[in-house]
């Protein structure tokens, strides 16, 4: 293996990592600050993707006063084209496909919340975004026009064609991808490290208790899924950007699962746990795959991909069973007011 | 103040309010007494808005309020305990107790992003939540997850949250259940405390009859969803109703 | 008209099917308080069975069934000594209980994919089970699997019912529904009754499985295709209700099969939309009626109360 291959290989993992750094911590926002059971986090993650496919390909088809079948070869070739023509459009279509993605989520999101309102049990709404996210794949994998179905839709131009050679827009991608996962990141931590986020603590606690001292815990959540998911179709925007390409069949909740993986194995309620949980599910992901081609060199006949699932889903039973706070417990907020009541503490046992 | 007007409610077919109504005055404290199965936490849930009444209405200060959500009537200045401790167990005690005060700025979401605006009144509070340590006694426990604490001291704490709520009406649902004696009084020396330094009104459903009956003002006593004796603790004390409904008689 | 109908009695047959996968789901819900979403992957289970026993024992369908059931059943079972008992006795929530149970099945259905690579079955191969034609009613064709199906769907559906409701087990069932604390106080075992649902939901789910697997074909993710069926019927049912759930099987698959051909023909909706109809259904009815379409075992309030 020579440099570059190994450059590429580090480039590729972080920023899958970033991808799932962002999705973590939405559910980590989602779940271990407010107790909403998201079983539908690739529902979002997908819209996001499928925004960016959809309005490259049919905005490229405006662009150029065709109109072609966004899937047909002629419409990849033109999308490929006219990114080269005009170098300043990819950019643009990819911050559109950033709005848009963040928004429909939310949009999503916000319908399936006030769908399910009236019913107390919050695994009803775990089920249903379920539900919703393998609904969604299977109709976009059949039906055409979302990302040409089964094929899925090749030929996303990368936004910085405008960099001239492949490479360095590449690495401005990458760069873009690291940024936002780190603005995510920040965004997060600055939000919920306020009495803000301490309310939403007390209604993934105790939703009685927490609505009896005035907290609104449904309207918080119905905010916290829609912030979560908008961030979750950035997420989407982000892989379908990066990969150039999307695919319904990649929006398995298998994707879902590695999130909940990320978290729960991390710490609930904590985002440094998302960080490291997150680290761990994307080495595990990239390597299960490395590994298999090294396997299949040596032509041993074990197929880690499926092996992959088998191991995450007891790592998975282990976590709940024996370690249920994570690598990383959980801590107070400190809020200034809580640190005085600290400091008062020690000061009175000296 | 508080009018509860023949409010009813059942349970798959079973009374556990049957037509009640009471009315609470300004600035006393109200006991409230009666076996299990009488209805007296139905009637706190029907107040604070987390069951809905099948009949009757709730008025507190002019305004129905049976139908509104438990978070409006708080914002209106009901504050209630319960029986069974509900506290937010994965966090400390004193969170538990930061989290009662209404309007703090910093928790709402877009607020919450400068610091400036809620820093300030987020000492205050730690002022608040120090003084409520300090009277419950609970300062070597602050710190502690309240889930790692004892049913006595979650008993304290789910009495420091009305205390940091600065409500008008405090609900208390059996405040001394599972505290030793000496704390018991020691509790109503707090209610008594706080009653006449803050001009609070207090509903106590309390199985210490003699705490109950030496430190309140009215006393109603519940039967099968109904009030069968209301007046003075003298006055119930000595009505042979009393003796009917413990004795079965 | 013939289409139409000949899509209804196709829809018969996958709603037959549908509800007994779904019933299994309703039932650990309504009385263990499991949302079990692993229960999808017993429908596979089963299907694998049926599949070998038909291509590599040479058995005919209908003798695969009772294995199907057994072997389910035991696979259910299992899932809930190993994983689901030790979490209750942990007192986890029922969050945690969902989260495990979504592990569960990633384990069986990757399991079964591990299982079929190594022995070279082939994914997406079809039983072979020869459907023929017995007679036609109006010139609708019956197939020998659909009269085979629907008998077996009522006996046990039946069956079950009167056993919830006569035997002392089904009693004991339902009285760890209405109140678990209430149960165990009242000398009920309530882990002989977990492991006996667990029995007969994944059983259940496992028949349903060995005739589902003729209509599709064999392979590991049959279970996760019927999964939004499944929770769309079981929703229809307010998650608690046992007859709710058998119609809410029928409903779903009459507006996925029926009411999409007649949209089909007449408006020229893309077939391709067809699973958005269980979706739909599902919210249409969260929103309108959300204990689901039939109060019957639903006495309780579905609110909040507190103690």
């Amino acid at each position: 293996m020579d440099f570059n291959q190994l450059i590429s290989i580090i480039v590729s993992t972080a920023n899958f990592y970033a991808i799932w750094l962002i999705l973590s911590l939405s559910l980590n926002y989602e779940y271990g600050y407010t107790g909403i059971l998201n079983f539908g986090k690739v529902l979002f993650f997908s819209l996001g993707a499928y925004s960016s496919g959809f309005l490259a390909a049919n905005l490229a088809n405006i662009m150029a006063g065709v109109s072609f079948d966004i899937c047909s070869v002629e419409a990849v070739q033109l999308r490929l084209d006219l990114a080269k023509a005009v170098p300043q459009l990819p950019l643009l279509v990819f911050v559109a496909s950033l709005i848009m993605g963040a928004a429909l989520s939310a949009a999503v999101a916000y319908l399936l919340y006030i769908s399910t309102s009236r019913i107390k049990e919050g695994f009803v709404l775990g089920i249903i975004l379920l539900s919703a996210g393998e609904t969604s794949r299977i109709v976009v994998r059949n039906y055409e026009p979302v990302v040409c179905g089964y094929h899925g839709l090749v030929g996303i131009p990368n936004p910085y064609t405008a960099a001239g050679d492949p490479t360095s827009a590449s690495f401005l991608l990458s760069i873009t991808i690291w940024v936002i996962a780190g603005v995510a990141f920040l965004f997060i931590n600055k939000l919920t490290a306020t009495p803000y986020g301490r309310k939403l603590k007390a209604i993934r606690d105790n939703e009685l208790a927490a609505d009896i001292y005035g907290k609104k815990p449904s309207h918080e959540r119905r905010k916290v899924l829609m912030i979560g998911s908008a961030m979750a179709g950035v997420a989407g925007v982000l892989y379908a950007y990066y990969l150039g390409f999307v695919a319904a069949d990649d929006f398995t909740s298998l994707k879902t699962f590695d999130i909940w993986v990320a978290v729960m194995l991390g710490g609930v309620g904590n985002h440094l746990g998302a960080v490291t949980g997150s680290l761990v599910v994307t080495l595990i992901d990239r390597g299960t795959r490395v590994l298999r081609v090294f396997l299949a060199n040596l032509s041993i006949p074990l197929e880690t991909l499926y092996l992959r699932w088998i191991i995450v889903g007891v790592l998975m039973l282990l976590i709940l069973m024996y370690r249920p706070a994570g690598i990383i417990p959980e801590k107070s907020i400190k809020t200034l007011g809580l640190l005085r009541i600290i400091e008062r503490i020690k000061r009175e046992k000296t | 103040m508080l009018v509860v007007d023949r409010v009813s409610k059942s349970f798959k077919g079973l009374k556990a309010l049957d037509e009640i109504s009471i009315n609470i005055k300004p600035g006393h404290i109200y006991g409230i007494i009666g076996p299990n199965g009488s209805g007296k936490t139905t009637l706190f849930n029907i107040i604070t808005g987390v069951l809905k009444p099948d009949s009757g209405q709730v008025i507190f200060d002019g305004r129905r309020i049976d139908v509104l959500e438990p978070n409006s009537i708080y914002n209106l200045g009901i504050t209630r305990s319960f029986q069974l401790p509900t506290l937010w167990l994965n966090m400390s005690v004193a969170e538990n107790l930061m989290l009662p005060p209404k309007q703090q700025v910093g928790e709402n979401l877009r607020k919450a992003f400068f610091k400036k605006a809620w820093e300030t009144q987020d000492m205050q509070l730690s002022d608040m939540v120090w003084q409520t340590l300090e009277t419950l006694r609970l300062k070597q426990v602050a710190l502690n997850k309240s889930s790692e604490i004892s049913g006595g001291q979650m008993k304290l704490i789910e009495l420091g949250r009305t205390m940091m709520s600065n409500p008008k009406l405090v609900l208390l649902d059996e405040p001394t259940a599972g505290v030793n004696p000496a704390l018991a009084l020691e509790i109503f020396k707090i209610i008594k405390e706080i009653k006449q330094s803050m001009g609070l009104t207090y509903v106590i459903i309390e199985h210490r009859y003699d705490m109950l009956f030496a430190n309140a003002d009215y006393i109603y006593l519940l039967n099968e969803g109904k009030v069968v004796s209301e007046g003075s603790p003298e006055k119930v004390i000595n009505d042979p109703v009393l003796a009917e409904v413990y004795l079965g008689a | 008209m013939i289409e139409i109908a000949s899509s209804l009695v196709r829809a018969l047959q996958s709603g037959a099917l549908y509800a007994l996968m779904a019933i299994g789901l309703t039932l650990t819900l309504a009385i263990l308080k499991i949302p079990n979403i692993a229960h999808a992957e017993y429908v596979t289970v089963g299907g694998y069975v049926s599949f070998y026993l038909i291509n590599f024992a040479g058995f005919p369908l209908w003798q695969t069934v009772l294995p199907a059931f057994i072997f389910s059943g035991v696979v259910a079972v299992l899932s809930y000594l190993a994983v689901f008992r030790p979490l209750k006795t942990r007192k986890v929530s029922m969050f945690i209980l969902m989260v495990a149970s979504f592990a569960v099945s990633l384990i069986i259905r990757y399991s079964i994919y591990t299982i079929v690579a190594a022995a070279n079955w082939g994914f997406g191969v079809k039983p072979k089970v020869v459907t023929n034609v017995v007679f036609r009613i109006a010139g609708i064709p019956i197939t020998d699997i659909l009269l085979m199906v629907l008998p077996i769907t009522v006996v046990v559906t039946v069956t079950l019912y009167l056993f919830m409701i006569k035997t002392l087990q089904g009693k004991q069932m339902r009285a760890v529904a209405d109140d678990p604390d209430l149960a165990v106080v009242s000398g009920i075992n309530v882990d002989n009754v977990a492991v006996l649902t667990f029995f007969i939901s994944g059983g259940l789910a496992g028949l349903a499985g060995a005739f589902w697997v003729v209509f599709t074909h064999a392979h590991p993710d049959i279970g996760l295709e019927a999964l939004i069926r499944i929770i769309a019927a079981s929703a229809l049912g307010g998650f608690i209700s046992y007859p709710g759930t058998l119609i809410g099987a029928f409903i779903v698959t009459l507006a996925e099969n029926t009411v999409m051909d007649i949209l089909n023909r007449n408006f020229g909706l893309s077939l391709a939309l067809k699973p958005l109809m269980p979706m739909i259904i599902t919210i249409v009815i969260l929103v309108l009626r959300p204990a689901g379409i039939t109060g019957l075992f639903s006495r309780q309030p579905r609110g909040r109360v507190a103690r």
